[in-house]
């Protein structure tokens, strides 16, 4: 493509976070391959025209309030002690592929981050690491920023204090300004934002409805008491938000939370529309649809006028209502809460029973980086999952240090890198699962809980993955009556 | 004094310093001061008292590294050990401190803590080439950092005896007081001794050796904010 026309065609190209069209299509593979998996698919992504939006969201991240400080210190004080590698999922069995060593990784960005802002870069070039962006390194940067999980168990013992995890979201933000993105976080966040149903997989209302209006019947087939989802009560103390995914996978962790809700007589609600859906994408990829998303969220839970906006088992929904509901979200009336700490009140309170005695299988607890390593709720998780389960076993490492499912980031919704999610990114969660011998792994988070399916089937082991809220609602005593609890006619 | 004398003795020195000085804080301020609004808590939080012992542990022991790859560890640990005591040794020599506390310590890093600092560099250089995932991550730059300080101890071991510590030290003595002396002439090793500790200190606060410094305020300012301690978002 002559000079003239790669102009052209970065003036068609939108501001950063613009919605946009794929424009140029080219080859089937990149330009530059960083291992034999293959998140680039060519029908959805441009191949020309990226470097200079790119390079613009790149100035633009670096001169922003939020990250101003954390970016530029992480780009220039990395010693390259090695450290993280031996933290990575990816890397600290095997070091093989020097593509996935975080400071390879992020030294993408610093390359280019040296060239344009430092004076060595500038004089010295390539001698001090310094690079002028090209084409070819955005197609390995899209590579090598989507195997990062962003699970930041890295930066928890960098000697430098250094974190990999916002190289990578800034890394991706840039290239999301290159259109850039993958196909599922395209077609998801347009249906949040834009779909008439306001969600991410594309429900519509009435599906909705009648999801949850089954949800009820069996409720009150498994307990025999009047147990409901109430929709969309007005002036409720709490609004539950769950990702929508969970109305179709996850029934008995929705279950669990709303017989938790009844026991402890509380006045509760979930949503329809924006309100129905905890999931944001815009956290992985993209400020600017990270804000849209929580704008037409806190809309429509300020109309439903609730005092408390729980959020359900999902650690990337948390993480985001805990690092940017303040900023993009101004003063909201109402608090942001965690299901988890709502359960371990009622308990701590006598709200609910729990009858440990009711899950006896061996469980295991899979700590979400999102909720234990970034939310600080490692404890709580426990308390309601100990409280609920009479044999426990830890996995090794646990809490903050545990490691990720491998499937973090968004990565697990991206089918094209399933192989990588399995045999490269999940292979030591599955020794860590295999390790501990439980039956169960309580995984309270349903990006993990996918990946761990998959992790299971793929390696062979012998467990089932449930929500902490699974076993809660198994415990439960619910009345007097109660003598063996909804356990006995829930099939799990 | 020559013109030699004035480039070595004046100009690039306080060049040097301002450079050093300017640099230093204005990187310091940025980091004291940026605005802190992203959340980027690392849990478990550590309580203040745990926060001062971590930082301790992590200024003498390099707490990480000890932790998880003692391979590196130990030449990385000797490295900055041996290095902050050849500084003392420096000042103790040029101070002129005579007390039998200093003699000794002085004595002591004469003794040991130059080949220490030697050996530490030559480990890191050979660790980073040996380990694989070192050498991939190694650049030019880190290469020539280990360099710079290698070249400092060459030709400060060679120094030691042929340098009248006495002129030196009024001549250190007189930069900082602004009111400098002429250069001692000590031939071309001390030139090359003091052009590279002068290289050294210049390039401190505008690479990756800033991390003397900025791994203090990474933590304290962004792992270490417990945001949990407030609500997520308080209501209004």
């Amino acid at each position: 493509m002559e000079l003239k026309e790669q102009i052209n065609e970065t003036k068609k190209r939108p501001e950063m976070g613009q919605a946009a069209s794929p424009t140029q299509v080219h080859e089937e593979e990149p330009r530059r391959k960083i291992d034999n998996y293959q998140l680039y698919r060519a029908a959805h992504l441009p191949s020309t025209g990226r470097v200079e939006p790119f390079l613009k969201a790149f100035d633009q991240a670096l001169n922003h309030e939020l990250y101003r400080f954390p970016l530029r210190t992480y780009l220039e004080t990395c010693a390259k002690c090695g450290n993280c590698i031996l933290q990575c999922h990816l890397t600290c069995d095997d070091a093989s592929n020097k593509s996935y060593l975080p400071p390879i990784r992020s030294d993408l960005l610093r390359k280019v981050y040296k060239k344009r802002y430092t004076l060595s870069g500038k004089l010295l070039g390539r001698l001090v690491g310094a690079e002028d962006l090209t084409e070819e390194m955005i197609d390995e940067m899209y590579e090598s920023f989507y195997r990062c999980t962003m699970c930041r168990r890295c930066a928890l013992e960098c000697p430098m204090g250094v974190d990999n995890s916002l190289i990578t979201r800034v890394g991706r933000v840039c290239l999301s300004a290159a259109d850039m993105v993958p196909h599922n976080f395209r077609i998801s966040v347009e249906s949040q934002l834009h779909g008439p149903a306001r969600n991410t997989s594309a429900i519509p209302e009435k599906a909705f409805v009648d999801t949850v209006e089954f949800l009820n019947e069996e409720m009150e087939e498994m307990t025999g008491l009047p147990i409901r989802f109430p929709i969309n009560k007005k002036g409720a103390e709490m609004l539950y938000l769950a990702p929508v995914s969970d109305y179709i996978m996850e029934a008995d962790t929705l279950m669990g939370c709303a017989m938790t809700f009844y026991a402890a007589g509380a006045d509760w609600t979930i949503a329809t529309g924006p309100a129905s859906d905890a999931i944001n994408y815009g956290l992985f990829y993209d400020d600017r649809r990270l804000q849209q998303i929580l704008e037409q969220l806190y809309e429509a839970v300020k109309a439903l006028e609730v005092k408390r906006l729980v959020m359900g088992e999902c650690g990337h929904a948390t993480k985001t209502q805990k690092i940017f509901s303040e900023y993009f979200g101004g003063k909201l009336p109402f608090e942001i809460t965690t299901m988890f700490d709502v359960t371990a009140e009622y308990i701590r309170t006598g709200k609910i029973r729990l009858d440990p005695g009711r899950n006896t299988e061996l469980v295991t607890l899979h700590d979400p980086c999102n909720l234990s390593r970034m939310g600080g709720i490692s404890e709580t998780l426990r308390f309601v999952l100990k409280s609920a389960v009479s044999n426990f076993v830890e996995m090794e490492p646990h809490g903050e240090e545990n490691f990720c499912c491998g499937g973090g980031g968004g990565t697990v919704g991206f089918e094209e890198i399933y192989d990588f999610r399995m045999e490269v990114a999940g292979r030591k969660k599955a020794e860590q699962l295999r390790q501990t011998g439980a039956r169960i792994v309580a995984a309270p988070c349903a990006n993990c809980k996918k990946q761990l399916r998959e992790l299971i089937d793929y390696h062979k082991l012998e467990m089932e993955v449930l929500g902490i809220h699974d076993l809660v609602a198994k415990a439960l005593v619910l009345g007097s009556q109660d003598e063996e609890g909804p356990s006995k006619r829930v099939s799990s | 004094m020559t013109f030699g004398q004035v480039l070595m003795g004046i100009l690039l020195p306080y060049t040097v310093l301002a450079l050093f000085f300017v640099g230093m804080t204005r990187r310091i301020l940025r980091w004291a001061r940026e605005p802190q609004l992203l959340k980027w808590t690392l849990f478990p939080v550590p309580s203040s008292g745990r926060k001062i012992l971590l930082t301790i542990y992590q200024i003498l022991g390099l707490r990480p590294l000890f932790r998880y790859n003692r391979g590196l560890w130990l030449g990385a640990w000797l490295f900055h050990l041996s290095l902050w005591a050849i500084l003392l040794w420096h000042f103790i020599r040029f101070a002129g401190l005579e007390a039998s506390f200093w003699m000794t310590a002085e004595q002591w890093i004469d003794t040991v803590g130059k080949w220490v600092l030697l050996a530490s560099i030559l480990y890191l250089v050979i660790y980073r080439i040996a380990v694989g995932p070192m050498r991939a991550i190694t650049g030019t730059v880190e290469y020539f950092n280990l360099a710079v300080m290698f070249a400092l101890v060459i030709t400060g071991l060679y120094l030691k005896g042929n340098v009248d510590p006495y002129e030196t030290g009024i001549y250190l003595a007189s930069l900082i007081t602004f009111s400098p002396q002429p250069f001692p002439e000590d031939g071309l090793w001390m030139i090359l001794h003091w052009l590279l500790a002068l290289l050294l200190m210049a390039m401190l606060p505008y690479g990756k050796m800033s991390h003397l410094f900025s791994q203090f305020f990474l933590k304290l300012r962004i792992d270490w904010v417990d945001w949990k301690k407030k609500p997520y978002a308080r209501a209004h």
